[in-house]
């Protein structure tokens, strides 16, 4: 047994917006409680394991697919695409989407990463061998909790620690009512344009006489609303851990990791232009018995990464599919 | 076998339903390592060999529960989503509808607490071989529940375990205090038990079997 731990600075390429809650029209970033030296409590936004877990299931599938052929058709089950992409269901017997313990070491066999992030067979919770820390931002307030190597790059690369106040940005956005605009309304049909033009006069009249029913009545469908958001270029720090039994599975840890960090997007808004996040930096952990070594890493991980778990794909490639496609619904 | 005082540091918030018990995290690492399935609620247990002293008539090993205090919390939520979009570009044309509000692909969004603890810290005592306890913490690195995505992460780059004897506070130690209180589940015929709750627990591991539990002195 091996366990291997990454480290990793990432910056923001794009603004992030991975929020929490709504408040009105108001979308308010996730935060979380920190425990300052000395015993004051902030609370400093980060993005959540579950986001950066989430991208490394999905990085682990697609490229997973991508290796054995099958994006182009892929026809899968939906009991095999609940588990690889949810970690299943414990449905019981009887369920479309069993699947039983033998064909589970089967599937994990041909997938390895699914031993890593766990799943579900019929009656039976199977844990991941992976822990995915929270995106926590670098900043004063994340000081004292950070990995020294990581304050070490800031130091020798000049970044500056500042507070986690100024790391977060709110911003407006308002859905437009085309009805508003003549250019649309003459494409609309004669009845369509008398109820606006209709609407529009009611409102315009409510708007004089001060007529708060009537003005509700006629109101635009426009809506501003806010939200917050990380500020494009800042730093964050992730940690990801698995225990490993084989080269293999090693290698497929590598691999889904390498694939999530070549397009690696994380939180909402991703339609327009947020949620990218770019390696900076890294760092391998091996925890051997006795031991704990560290070693820089760049964004290949290593030179021949994912090299063995791609050729255990291709040579299962017709396995795959086939367990993808039918094994798995029985 | 020696009388031990181990400390786990945090790094982060940990979440706890029930109290962190050392024998079986330490059984969680021998399982870990032979890579051995965790059984069923119910079924038979196979022996798992932990270097923690069991009490005369091999009931329970002699170890204290996690003991800790909640400085403060915060409501987080675990979300599912099911995978419905993905459904429809991958998926075969046999899937025709999925239903999200009911059934296997359920969504979800479950409220947990996540606890900070004062200095972030977690104390157990036990009577056991310190070189062999140290050797099987080596390999955790995580606490508590949800540590799949980061929750209860020790501080791993400083010092997240530590085993150091300790001074005994007399018969009792280390599953009974001074004042004759449990400091884990113990059967009702315990010696030494002053006064204590009731309550249905396990007294050793599995602790989440609850087929297995049965009416305990608890602190």
């Amino acid at each position: 047994m091996e366990t291997t731990r990454f480290e990793m600075i990432v910056r923001a390429a794009q603004p992030i917006a991975h929020h929490q809650e709504n408040l009105g029209n108001q979308a308010i970033f996730a935060r979380k409680l920190v425990r300052l030296p000395g015993g004051e409590r902030v609370n400093v936004p980060y993005v959540s394991g579950d986001t950066v877990r989430h991208a490394l299931r999905e990085a682990a599938f697609y490229g997973t697919l991508h290796e054995a052929g099958l994006l182009n058709d892929p026809q899968l089950s939906e009991g095999a695409l609940r588990l690889l992409l949810a970690g299943g269901m414990v449905t019981g017997k009887g369920d479309a989407s069993v699947v039983n313990i033998d064909r589970y070491r089967e599937l994990v066999a041909l997938f390895p990463p699914l031993a890593l992030l766990g799943g579900c067979t019929d009656n039976r919770v199977i844990p991941g061998q992976m822990h995915v820390d929270d995106g926590n931002l670098l900043c004063s307030e994340m000081r004292h909790l950070s990995p020294p190597w990581v304050m070490a790059w800031l130091e020798s690369n000049g970044e500056r620690l500042e507070s986690c106040r100024g790391a977060i940005e709110e911003v407006q956005r308002v859905r437009m009512d085309p009805m508003l605009r003549p250019e649309a309304v003459k494409l609309l049909s004669d009845g369509a344009k008398a109820n606006v033009e209709g609407r529009a006069l009611v409102a315009e009249s409510a708007h004089d006489t001060g007529d708060a029913v009537a003005a509700k009545e006629g109101k635009s469908a426009m809506m501003p609303r806010t939200h917050e958001r990380i500020i494009q270029g800042s730093l964050l720090w992730i940690g990801l851990e698995a225990r490993t039994y084989s080269d293999l599975e090693h290698d497929s840890f590598c691999f889904a990791v390498a694939c999530m960090l070549s397009n690696f997007h994380v939180g909402g808004k991703r339609g327009t232009g947020h949620g990218k996040l770019e390696f900076v930096a890294g760092s391998r952990v091996h925890f051997m018995p006795a031991s704990a070594s560290l070693e820089s890493v760049g964004r290949e991980l290593a030179p021949k990464t994912g090299d063995l778990y791609k050729a255990h794909v291709r040579a299962r490639k017709d396995d795959l599919a086939s367990w993808l496609r039918s094994g798995i619904n029985s | 076998m020696k009388p031990l005082r181990i400390t786990a540091k945090l790094a982060e918030g940990i979440v706890l339903r029930a109290p962190l018990m050392l024998d079986g995290i330490l059984a969680w690492v021998v399982c870990a390592r032979e890579r051995r399935l965790s059984p069923l609620p119910g079924d038979a247990i196979e022996p798992v060999d932990i270097p923690i002293e069991l009490e005369p008539g091999g009931r329970f090993h002699l170890c204290s529960q996690g003991l800790h205090e909640v400085e403060a919390s915060s409501l987080r939520y675990k979300n599912r989503r099911a995978p419905w979009v993905e459904y429809a570009r991958f998926g075969t044309s046999k899937i025709k509808r999925v239903d999200i509000a009911a059934g296997a692909n359920k969504s979800y969004r479950v409220p947990y607490s996540l606890d900070l603890l004062r200095d972030d810290r977690i104390v157990w005592y036990c009577i056991g071989d310190p070189d062999g306890i140290r050797d099987l913490l080596r390999d955790v690195h995580y606490l508590g529940r949800h540590r799949g995505a980061g929750k209860g992460r020790l501080d791993l780059h400083g010092q997240p375990w530590r085993v150091e004897e300790c001074e005994t506070w007399g018969d009792g130690f280390p599953v009974v205090d001074a004042n004759g209180k449990a400091m884990r589940a113990l059967p009702l015929d315990w010696p030494g038990l002053v006064e204590s709750r009731q309550s249905f627990r396990n007294v050793t591991f599995p602790y989440w079997d609850k087929t297995r539990e049965a009416l305990c002195a608890v602190p």
